[in-house]
Parts: C-alpha cells; structure tokens; sequence
C-alpha cells in the first residue's frame, strides 16, 4: 500500500463509512476503529500517516487517547473531530500533540482541506527530515574519513621516520665500513713495516754475531797454518779446506742477510738494488738479464722503494721457478705520475689459469704489496713467447736518495 | 821499526786473534788495546801509537764518534776501521770523518798490509768495497 495510511476512530458508524468513502475516493485507504480500547494495539501493528480521532466516546474520553497515540506513534498526525464548538477542547487537544480540530458536522469541502493540508505538512517535514538525516550522514562520513586520513597521515609519518632512521643507520654501517677499510690498510702497511723492521733487525744480529765469530775462526786457523808448516800434505791440505769452508760461510751468511733485508737499498737506492740482485741471480742460476734505466736518476721514497723492491724480487723469484727462461729484460721509467717497473721474460708464458688461479701466493704477494701504495700490478702471458710483468707505483718524490 | 799497533774492539778473542796475527810479522806488534770508546779516549792520552785498529760498533760511544774524536785530536794518528759490515755507507762516512783506511772483518787476510799502508800514510779499503765508493 503506496498511498498514506489514515486511521478513523470514531463510534459514529454512518460518519465512518462516510468518511471511508470520501478518503477512498481521493485514493487513499482507511481504517475504522469504533472500539477505543483496541487503538493502542492497532496503531502498534500498523502505522498511519493520519489518525482522525473522536474526543466524544463513550467508556474512554478520545483525550485521554491522545498522550497514548503521541507516545505510541509519533509520527502520525492526529486530528480530533468533536462534537460541540468547544474552543477549549480544542486548545487542550493541540497542546496534546493534535495538529487540527474537525468541528461536527463538517463539510467535504473541509474534511477534504484539513486532510490535504495536514498530509501535506507531513510530507514537508518527512522530506526536511530526510535531507536533515542525509546531511548528518554527510557529516558522520566526513568525519570518519577525515579520522581514517588522519590515521592514514600518521602511519606514513611514521614509515618516514623509520625509513629516515634506516637510511641513517645504512649510512652509519657504509661509514663504520669505510673506517674498517682504512684501519684494515692501514694495519696492513703496519705489519709490512714491521716485517721488514724485524727482518732488517735479524739480519744485522746474525751478520754481525756470525761474521764477528767467524773472522775470528779465520784468524786462527790463518795462525795455525802458518805454525803447521812442517806437518804432513794432507794436514796442511785439511787447514786450507777449513779456510775454504770459512770463506764460504761468510759468504753465505753475507748472502742471508743481505736477503733478509737488502743494506744497498738503503745505501744506493732501488735502481743499484735491482742491479745487484739480477747479478746475484745470474751468478746462482746463469739467468742473462738487460737493465734498462732512464738517463736522469730515479728518486723513489725509502719506504715505497722497499716496497717495489719486494715486489721485483717476487717477480723474479716466479721467473726462476716457472717460467723456463733464459733471459730476462727489466726496464725501470719514472714520469711525474708514477714509477713503472717491467720484468720480461723469455720463457714458456704464464698460462690463463695460472693467472686466472688469484690464490697463487706470489701473484697475490705482488698485487697487495702494490695495492698498499695505490699502485697495480699487470701480468700478460704468451704461449712459447715469454711474460711480461708491469708494476706501476705512485711513488711519491723526497728528493732524498735511499736515507735510512 | 815495530809499528805500534791499538786495538780497539769489544770481542776479546778478536783482540787476540790481531795479537797473534801481529806476532807472526816482524814490524807489527800490538801494544794496547780497549774493548769501549771510553777506553780507547782516556788511553789515547798517552800517545804511544802508530796506528788505531778501531771496530765501528762498540758498546757506548759508536766507532764512529771515537774515530771523530781521535781524527780531531790526534791528527797526525792514523786510525783503520776494522768491521763487520761492509755497506758502503759505513765506509764512506768514516772516511768523511778522517779514517786513514776501512777493513771489513771478512777481509781478515788483508789485515796486515793494511795496517802497514795506513802506518805509513797511506789509504786503505778493502777490494770489495772500492767499487761502491769510487775511489
């Protein structure tokens, strides 16, 4: 049922149908009570737009329903139909919660207005109503989006902060490991230092203590000899031996020493170093080598020369033992830049897996020895042509040669 | 004539080791001896040498300040450096600093015709050694 619910209480039963008629005509349905006593129930089940209600009952005074109806349903319009011009009922009825009075008898004409005008109103407040409800929706979801941005706003703020403190921390760890580098390298020149340090330290001891007790040896034996001139050949011959065998040791422990830590290094610098360990070797091994040094000087500081001292003995000594060879060219150049150290041999090439292999400890050796002064170490390999070694250090100048 | 020979080093045996060495000539005899600078300066008072056997590395003063002690006092003195290290560096300065003549230990056989090259004027160093140093 679409159209407006109206309700007739009234125990006049010809006005009823009367009046069901006429509200039938304009479309709209009634219902009829004549029993007072059962409207409270009624207006429970159902709910009607407009009740139409009789002050004159017997058994209950239609006012007395009035506060009920208002409690019961308060949103359906009352109007009373009484009997006599009784403004007073009127009155008391409207202050009761009625929206208008029907004076009995009453023509079509105003029962017709006073329905229209009343169900008008309703419609007018329902709609009001309505958009005022809708509006405090708005409102209520207004709010509750405003909160869930809100909310929204600070759980970004704080993925932000974490972020920013993650960022922080990643700086953090990128510095702590920068430091950790620097301290790494600098512990490494450290303990080459002090290798070198004790190197230095035990060859002077065993140089000094060997050669010391050994002069002395000579000495003696020189002294006996010439005493045991009268004795057999053979005796003589051993006392010789023993000066032979004297000899030898000194040089042998010359030669220990000087490995251990090369004085002339100190004494005549890198390039006379270098001079002197290709013709060691070449005594030792018949290993034939070309040097090739600049014209002006080369002036390297102490400890970098050391360094790439090192390195050309590393070089070398992988020479000796790999590379088959018969010769070996060495070229020594200095430009403002650096100092470029080049070992060529003509053996059998170092093969790419040997070089590839950067575990084999000479090649390692070499490459750290350089990395500690910035520099690099290069290796090319020829089958049956020869390897060729190119140490380029950034040597920085003193101006001092070899000074301890 | 004996040639007067001092002998300072800190090793006794090789002290005796040059005696027995001097005895074996006929010129050369060994008539005082220290085993510290110290030594070597309050004896060098007497002036009764002809030439200074002196080791380089001796406890206390270094060789190299007793030889720059007795060049300057006793210049008409001779003094041989006798050691065991033969880096050039050594020998040139102790020739810098007035040493007649420089002996590495492990040349012992030369020792004799040194210490007469040096008593009678002369300048000495050791074959090994006279390449590095350009003389």
């Amino acid at each position: 049922m679409d159209g407006p619910q109206i309700l007739i209480i009234d125990d006049d039963e010809q006005l009823c149908k009367f009046l069901d008629q006429c509200v039938s005509s304009w479309g709209m349905t009634a219902q009829i009570i004549r029993n007072p006593l059962l409207v409270a129930d009624e207006i429970q089940k159902n709910f009607y737009n407009l009740i139409l209600l009789d002050v004159f009952m017997p058994d209950i005074n239609g006012m007395d329903l009035l506060p009920r109806i208002a409690e019961l349903s308060p949103a359906s319009k009352v109007v009373i139909m009484t009997g006599y011009p009784d403004k007073e009922i009127a009155i008391k009825a409207l202050r009761v919660g009625a929206v208008d009075f029907l004076e009995k008898p009453f023509t079509v004409h105003l029962f017709s207005h006073v329905v229209k005008r009343v169900l008008d109103t309703q419609r007018v407040e329902l709609g009001y109503k309505r958009v005022h409800e809708e509006l405090q929706r708005s409102q209520e979801e207004l709010v509750s989006r405003t909160l869930q941005l809100e909310t929204l706003n600070g759980k970004l703020t704080a993925t932000n902060a974490s972020l920013l403190a993650e960022i922080a921390e990643r700086r953090q760890a990128e510095e702590d490991l920068r430091h950790s580098q620097t301290r790494l390298l600098n512990l490494a020149m450290h303990l080459q230092d002090r290798q070198e340090e004790e190197r230095q330290h035990i060859a002077r001891e065993f140089h000094d203590e060997m050669g010391q007790g050994l002069t002395i040896l000579k000495m003696d034996v020189a002294w006996l000899a010439k005493r045991l001139r009268t004795l057999p050949q053979a005796w003589q011959d051993r006392l010789a031996a023993m000066t032979t065998q004297i000899d030898g040791l000194v040089r042998t422990v010359r030669r220990i020493s000087t490995a251990l830590r090369p004085e002339i290094l100190d004494d005549l610098g890198l390039t006379a170093a270098i001079e002197w360990q290709l013709e060691e070797v070449k005594q030792r091994t018949s290993l034939a080598y070309t040097l090739l040094l600049p014209t002006q000087e080369v002036v390297v500081e102490p400890m970098c020369a050391t360094a790439v001292f090192r390195i050309f003995q590393e070089a070398l000594t992988n020479v000796l033992r790999h590379a088959e060879a018969t010769a070996v060219t060495v070229r020594v150049t200095q430009d403002p830049e650096a100092l470029l150290l080049e070992v060529v041999d003509n053996g059998k090439g170092i093969s790419p897996d040997r070089l590839a292999n950067g575990t084999a400890l000479g090649l390692l050796n070499m490459r750290e020895r350089a990395q500690l002064w910035d520099g690099d170490v290069a290796i090319q390999g020829e089958q049956g042509v020869g390897t060729t070694v190119t140490v380029r250090m950034p040597c920085g100048f003193s101006g001092m040669k070899g000074t301890s | 004539m004996t040639i007067r020979i001092f002998v300072a080093d800190d090793h006794a045996e090789l002290r005796e080791g040059v005696k027995r060495i001097a005895e074996d000539t006929e010129d050369l005899r060994v008539t005082g001896e220290a085993s510290t600078g110290q030594e070597v300066v309050e004896q060098m008072v007497n002036q009764a040498w002809d030439v200074v056997l002196l080791d380089i590395t001796m406890p206390g003063q270094s060789g190299l300040e007793v030889l720059h002690h007795l060049t300057q006092t006793y210049p008409s003195l001779p003094v041989l450096m006798f050691s065991v290290h033969s880096e050039p560096r050594y020998a040139a300065q102790a020739f810098k600093a007035g040493a007649a003549g420089y002996l590495t230990k492990d040349s012992s056989e030369e020792l004799v015709g040194a210490l007469r090259q040096v008593a009678q004027g002369g300048r000495y160093v050791s074959s090994a050694l006279a390449e590095y140093l350009d003389l």
